[in-house]
Order: C-alpha cells, then sequence, then structure tokens
C-alpha cells in the first residue's frame, strides 16, 4: 500500500545508481577581458595533478546516489582545460611560452542532497614557472550555490547550469591575484 | 491497492508536470569559420551584467516549460562570429567607455539585443521542436554615432528521434541559424568594414 507512494517519491527525489557527464567549460568573458587588459605576457598550461594519487580521495559528490564525470577524464584535466579556455579568450595562451602554470587539485565538492539549496566548491594550488624557476605558488579557493528542487531531475539541470560557475570563480581569483599578474607578465 | 498505485504514479506525473525544465541553447561555436577576409580593425560588443545573467522562459512540449540565459549562452556565439570577421575583439563593460574605445583603437561597437521564444507540438515530451531567435545587432563607430544595424530571425527545430540525445536541439539549431546570417550579413560591403 506505502510501496507505491514511496516508489513515486523516490523517482521524483531521486536519480539512484545514474551516472551523469557534466557539461563542458563555458568561459566568463568578464575574467578574461580584466586578465588580458593586466598585461600582455603569454603563459603555456603545464600539468594539473590530483593532490592524491587517486582523483576520488579529494572529490566529494553528494548527488542522491548518482555520479557526475567530468567531460575531460578527470576534475584536474577540467580545471586544466578551463584555465587554457579562459588564456586562449585572454589571448594570452602561448604553448611555447617560458612562462608555464601548473596546479594540483586539492579538494573538489558537488552537493545536491538539500531540496532547497545545491553548492559546489574547488580548491587548487596554481604555480607559475618562469624559464624554470617558481616565480608564483598559491592555493586559490571558490565556492558557489544556487537554488536547487526537491525533484532529482530538476536538481541535477540546476547542478549541470552552475557547476561550471565555481570554476569561473576559481579561475576569476587567480587572475585577480596581483602576484599572478606580476608573474605571469 | 491498484488504487494507491495509480494515485502514487498520478502525485509522480503531476509533481514533474508543469515543470520548467533548464536548457543551455549555446550553439557549437566551430560551425562559424571565416568566411570573408578579415577586416585589420578592432572591435568591441556590449552585453549589460544585468542582460547577461538574464533568465528567460518559454513554453516546451507536454505543458512544461523551458528556461535559460539568452545573452550568457549566446555571447560566445557572438564573439566568435565577430572574431571570424575582425582582428581583435574586446569586450565593453560600458557602451560610452571613450576612453577604453580610444586606449584599444576600438573602430565599431556592436549591440545586440535578443528575444526568444520556443514550441513543441508534443503534449508527451517536453523539449521544445521549434525555437526562435530574434537577433537586432546595431553597430556604432567610436563617437557613438550608429553606422548599421541589422534584424535576423534564426529558426531551429528538431524532431523527438533527433533530440533524444540533445534536449536543446532546436535552439541549438536556431543559434546557428541566427548567427550564419549575422557573420554573412558582416561580410557585406554595407557592414562596418
Amino acid at each position: 500500500m506505502r510501496r507505491g507512494l514511496v516508489l513515486a517519491l523516490l523517482a521524483i527525489g531521486a536519480l539512484s545508481g545514474c551516472t551523469a557527464m557534466a557539461p563542458e567549460y563555458r568561459p566568463n568573458y568578464d575574467n578574461a577581458q580584466e586578465f588580458r587588459d593586466s598585461g600582455e605576457g603569454k603563459l603555456a598550461v603545464g600539468e594539473f595533478t590530483p593532490d592524491k594519487s587517486d582523483e576520488s580521495a579529494i572529490t566529494s559528490m553528494r548527488l542522491r546516489g548518482s555520479s557526475m564525470e567530468s567531460p575531460y577524464g578527470t576534475y584536474s584535466a577540467y580545471l586544466k582545460h578551463a584555465l587554457e579556455r579562459e588564456l586562449k579568450e585572454s589571448q594570452r595562451l602561448d604553448p611555447k611560452s617560458g612562462v608555464v602554470v601548473s596546479g594540483v587539485l586539492l579538494s573538489n565538492t558537488a552537493d545536491v542532497s538539500s531540496f532547497s539549496v545545491g553548492t559546489a566548491s574547488m580548491q587548487a594550488r596554481f604555480m607559475v614557472h618562469r624559464d624554470g624557476k617558481l616565480a608564483y605558488d598559491k592555493i586559490h579557493s571558490a565556492q558557489h550555490e544556487w537554488p536547487s528542487s526537491f525533484v532529482g531531475v530538476k536538481a541535477f539541470e540546476a547542478l549541470f547550469a552552475n557547476y561550471h560557475i565555481t570554476i569561473q570563480k576559481l579561475i576569476a581569483s587567480l587572475f585577480k591575484d596581483a602576484e599572478f599578474q606580476t608573474a605571469a607578465k | 491497492m491498484k488504487t494507491l498505485r495509480l494515485t502514487a504514479l498520478l502525485v509522480g506525473a503531476l509533481a514533474l508536470s508543469g515543470c520548467t525544465r533548464t536548457i543551455n541553447i549555446s550553439p557549437d561555436e566551430s560551425v562559424f569559420k571565416p568566411s570573408a577576409p578579415v577586416v585589420n580593425k578592432a572591435v568591441a560588443y556590449y552585453i549589460s551584467d544585468e542582460d547577461r545573467a538574464k533568465k528567460v522562459v518559454t513554453p516546451g512540449g507536454g505543458g512544461d516549460k523551458v528556461t535559460y540565459a539568452p545573452y550568457g549562452e549566446l555571447e560566445g556565439a557572438l564573439r566568435k562570429v565577430l572574431k571570424t570577421r575582425y582582428n581583435d575583439v574586446y569586450l565593453l563593460k560600458s557602451p560610452n567607455d571613450k576612453a577604453y574605445i580610444a586606449e584599444k583603437n576600438i573602430s565599431y561597437v556592436f549591440i545586440p539585443r535578443i528575444t526568444t521564444n520556443s514550441s513543441s507540438g508534443s503534449a508527451l515530451t517536453w523539449p521544445p521542436t521549434d525555437f526562435t531567435i530574434d537577433l537586432e545587432c546595431q553597430a556604432t563607430d567610436a563617437s557613438g554615432a550608429s553606422v548599421w544595424q541589422t534584424r535576423i530571425q534564426g529558426k531551429g527545430q528538431a524532431t523527438f528521434s533527433e533530440f533524444k540525445s540533445n534536449f536543446a536541439l532546436a535552439a541549438h539549431r536556431a543559434a546557428e541559424d541566427a548567427f550564419t546570417q549575422l557573420q554573412r550579413q558582416l561580410g557585406e560591403a554595407k557592414a562596418p568594414h
């Protein structure tokens, strides 16, 4: 008697066992324009690796029994691709540059367990080497939250529409850092 | 038992019907390839922060609607199309930023106005089968005088068998249509160059 109602409610509230692919990264053109205006030096993007050998050790996804994979293989690769994209839009990307920005992904979280608010966060260590010498080494963090839903499908739609904004905010934090701007000149 | 199961299913259906579903209408920008000689000038475009963040709701199928951010999600296509025609493209924080326009030697400023609509012939599935994008684009010179404007309507359609793997397919096709038309018009003699 109760089972049918419970099953219907579960279908609305959860997407148990589903694996979804996160949407591809969309750059923040404001970020890119501001960084473009801050200098002319070109940067190459080096390796981005997770802090632990297994990226799952630094990833926390509370997605109502489902999971979300990176369209670039790993979330370290997601961050690398996002930075490349922003630098390209800034017209400051040059794979041959002797100024190389690389990073270590320290934590990556997404949480839609709440029926009212979805959240995501990312923390990474960014390093700049200029002709092999360390010129910048700093940790940046970003968080983002958005209205979510009791309905599982709608909670995931909101997650897909908002996850990349967390990365935009992380890169904005990096680009706005005067020490990074100096290292990148 | 049977009545309660049916009630549970109807509760589920009702909870999901009349919903507003989120889609992303950004097209594949790789379709916009250079089609006219590049003009060796710097141009800029302006979209206000309010417009960029604005979300709209238009009809889908089955009583559902769809929501998306027209300016935020089509900005990339506008940038790409301008980059295929002009040597350099900047984003203006204000349409009248004379100092920035002079500093960067910007020749023209493009200001888009975008309205959208959608519909579906299906009573059972929510993704739109028809999507339209009305794109008005005005260009001003460095002094702020209007030098060119155009009005374009992009249309896109998608059937169930097509949008099963891409719920925003009709919108993507409309966006590709609208910005392909803009690209073609920018390559014409009367466009700013």
